[in-house]
């Protein structure tokens, strides 16, 4: 029994051997960037998901800083903005996504919990078991963590690629204005399936937004609603669909921004169907911080 | 519990620890551990269902205990039909009553006349099929004076609730395993060290090699109509690598897991698809299975002696009572008589049993000759699989109707190219370990060869890594045997 235990041992030893190896990847490529504390300089905040990384650091001259991170659900944006109040920052005015599909049953899956449990304070969960284990397990155990499992495979077969053949890019895909207009109508069709699964809202998401208005309104915050724009593929894919976060603002008093079609007829300002590249997202930052 | 849930990775150490740890030479505390543990293990998946193992458990003892002080040949048979009949009445209110009432009421619609006969929504106990069979099999050896029955409702109970193979097999038989509930278990190292190498083995064959395959054959397989014959061909490959992988994986982890607390199962799967012909491929497929049926229904029917007659007679019902052991369906039906069709021709040339050996024995290549023979035979399972996955027979003949035209050889058009590439190369890998260790027990047994210790840990961290990497990233995917 002395042997086969000290065998287990020394096999998990190697699995914590290389779930060290993994926290260090992880915290490169996944928590390093999300975790971020802005300064204190700033009155203004964009919350978007992966829609408001064409805007960069463009707003820091208006003191602007953009919190958008790819995957962000109104959940995560919740937490940021409660974050934010908690520690004193001075939030006057938020910009928030408010476009077709954040109210979608798709962004409630593919959201950003296991990283936004950053801004979590211990005080506002009721669920203690669940912030521990979000909260630390996976993030010092990231060999657990699904998504972390899905980046690092994707990160080592790349180096491996790139070590062994030379081959640098996995995803070898043409820039948006390049493609086929055959290509660029089955991946807008592809994306409306994939963002737009059920025809009612998301419960909690709703409940979440409708929370951050709420927080808006009580501490008089100038809330602001953004629809990015979209190509004109995926605008014909998705047509009259939508879960409606605009019209929730609107009914709510607070205004909307709506360049859903300002670059319909610009291609060369995406970077696929619904982001844009950096050309386009300077632009949209220039009619964003011009009109407020 | 799912063997491959986070559950499990808890449930299996404290079991061992308390089964080990705790009063280590008393078999009757570790017995009666084994049957909380089982209950537990099949309570979290519907712990209503529990009610039922007891009752059949209850059933085949009080059988068993009756049989043991009966020596009157007909009461003996009476109380042995007693036990068939509740058995095999509580699989079939579970798994076969909608299918017949809806076969019935179908037969009498297609004669002019409708009628009326309720179906009813049940659930399908999970492992129903394998835990009736196994208690089944303690009742004909016990009425056949084989096996003397337990006087002990503990042990018994343990020996049909078995957690390793309670849901999905080996199916065992009494009297391999019922014994090894009454002596007293040490811990071997060797067993057990050897146990959790098959484990490993069984986790890569279900979550890289089975998972990875009912991603693609499921998007195949729910789209046929829009998949040209290559497509539904590469559906039916991976269906056949992922229904493999799927439950010889399970069976590996099983045997393994039973390992650890001292217990020896029976092999389930002898590297089917290195097959030459179809009997070889059925003696080395869901083993437990078709022996079980050979000893209580192909030799109580007559076997292979006889007229030719009743040979081809006892071939087809064996095999079509097999697919319909899998359930309600005509499809299953359809895969049974198939493999009956593909058995004939050597029972009838008397050629069933020619290939009792294992394949290139010692050598690293096969013969061309045996090679091309393993290749005819694969290409016929493939295509019998493709009744076993298609949810009617319309779906199936329509797919080998697409598969057997020019678009065969036309572009498959799959969603996910690279994806399917690396499936494919996975397989690759799969089959090579598979082939390096077909000499052993398992695949991943050839390790053992290797001398150097460290070399044999390279080869864990690599299918540790393989795991990591390429296991199905998915929610994790159900044993497809536990709907059976």
């Amino acid at each position: 029994m002395k042997k086969f235990l000290s065998n287990i041992l020394g096999f998990f030893f190697i699995i914590l051997l290389f779930n060290f190896v993994v926290f260090y990847l992880a915290k490169e490529i996944y928590f390093k960037t999300y975790q971020v504390q802005p300064s204190k300089k700033f009155n203004s905040f964009i919350f978007a998901d992966s829609h408001g990384n064409c805007l960069y650091n463009y707003g820091e001259l208006s003191n602007c800083y953009n919190f958008s991170a790819s995957s962000d659900s109104y959940l995560d944006i919740s937490r940021k903005l409660k974050y934010l109040i908690k520690n004193n920052y001075k939030v006057d005015r938020v910009f928030l996504s408010v476009d077709d599909h954040m109210l979608g049953h798709n962004r409630f899956i593919n959201n950003n919990l296991k990283r936004s449990v950053y801004y979590l304070e211990l005080s506002e969960v009721d669920n203690y078991p669940e912030y521990f284990y979000a909260k630390y397990l996976h993030y010092y155990l990231p060999i657990v963590n699904k998504k972390i499992r899905i980046l690092a495979s994707k990160f080592l077969i790349s180096r491996f690629l790139f070590f062994f053949f030379h081959i640098k890019n996995l995803d070898n895909t043409n820039k948006w204005d390049q493609l086929t207009e055959f290509e660029k109508n089955t991946l807008s069709e592809k994306l409306k399936e994939n963002s737009f699964t059920e025809n009612n809202r998301h419960e909690e998401l709703t409940k979440t937004f409708l929370e951050i208005i709420n927080i808006c309104k009580k501490r008089n915050i100038k809330l602001v609603g953004v629809k990015f724009p979209l190509s004109r593929n995926l605008i014909a894919a998705i047509g009259n669909t939508n879960y409606g976060a605009d019209s929730i603002l609107i009914c709510s008093g607070f205004p909307v921004l709506n360049y859903k079609h300002v670059f319909s007829q610009n291609d060369d300002y995406f970077k696929d169907a619904d982001h844009l590249n950096a050309i386009g997202g300077q632009i949209l930052a220039e009619k964003l911080f011009n009109q407020y | 519990m799912l063997f491959n849930s986070i559950d499990f990775a808890f449930f299996l150490p404290i079991v061992f620890v308390l089964y080990w740890f705790i009063s280590p030479n008393n078999v009757k505390y570790q017995n009666l551990l084994i049957v909380i543990a089982s209950y537990f293990f099949y309570g979290m998946w519907d712990w209503r269902f529990l009610f039922l193992i007891l009752f059949s458990s209850l059933v085949d003892f009080t059988v068993g205990l009756a049989l043991l002080n009966q020596e009157d040949w007909r009461k003996r048979k009476l109380l042995l039909w007693a036990s068939i009949f509740i058995n095999l009445g509580i699989l079939g209110v579970f798994k076969y009553y909608n299918f017949f009432v809806q076969n019935f009421v179908d037969a009498f619609s297609f004669f002019g006349k409708e009628i009326e006969i309720r179906s009813i929504n049940i659930i399908l106990p999970v492992g129903i099929s394998f835990y009736t069979f196994q208690t089944l099999s303690y009742g004909f050896d016990v009425y056949k004076k084989k096996l003397i029955p337990t006087k002990s409702f503990i042990d018994f109970s343990a020996f049909v609730s078995f957690f390793p193979q309670l849901v999905a097999g080996p199916i065992e038989r009494a009297t391999h395993l019922l014994p090894q509930f009454y002596k007293k278990r040490t811990f071997n190292y060797e067993l057990a060290s050897d146990g959790l190498r098959q484990m490993l083995w069984g986790f890569f064959k279900k979550i890289v090699i089975a998972d990875n395959c009912a991603n693609l054959a499921n998007q195949i397989f729910d789209n046929y109509t829009e998949y040209p014959g290559s497509a539904l061909f590469l559906g039916a490959l991976f269906f056949t690598f992922q229904i493999y992988g799927d439950f010889s994986g399970y069976s590996d982890i099983a045997i393994g897991c039973a390992r650890l607390f001292g217990f020896d199962l029976m092999q389930n799967f002898n590297f089917p698809y290195f097959s030459r012909d179809i009997a070889e491929f059925w003696r080395r497929w869901h083993i437990s299975l078709s022996t079980w049926f050979r000893d209580y229904l192909y030799i109580p029917l007559g076997g292979s002696k006889g007229s030719l007659w009743m040979k081809i007679r006892n071939t087809f019902i064996i095999f079509i009572v097999s697919g319909f052991w899998h359930g309600a369906n005509w499809t299953f039906i359809t895969w049974g008589a198939l493999n009956a069709l593909y058995f004939l021709p050597l029972l009838l040339t008397q050629r069933n049993r020619i290939n009792l050996d294992g394949i290139a024995q010692g050598k690293l290549i096969p013969k061309f000759k045996d090679f091309i023979a393993m290749l005819f035979t694969f290409i016929l399972t493939v295509i019998a699989w493709i009744f076993f996955r298609s949810q009617s027979m319309h779906q199936a003949i329509e797919i080998l109707n697409r598969i057997f035209s020019a678009s065969l050889f036309s572009n498959p058009q799959l969603m996910d190219v690279r994806h399917t590439y690396l499936v494919m190369f996975l397989i690759l890998v799969f089959i090579v370990f598979e082939w390096l260790g077909r000499e052993g027990k398992y695949g991943f047994s050839f390790v053992m060869k290797l001398k150097q210790k460290w070399m044999r840990w390279v080869f864990y961290c690599f299918l540790l890594l393989i795991i990591y990497l390429y296991g199905y990233q998915g929610e994790a995917i159900e044993f497809i045997y536990f709907q059976f």
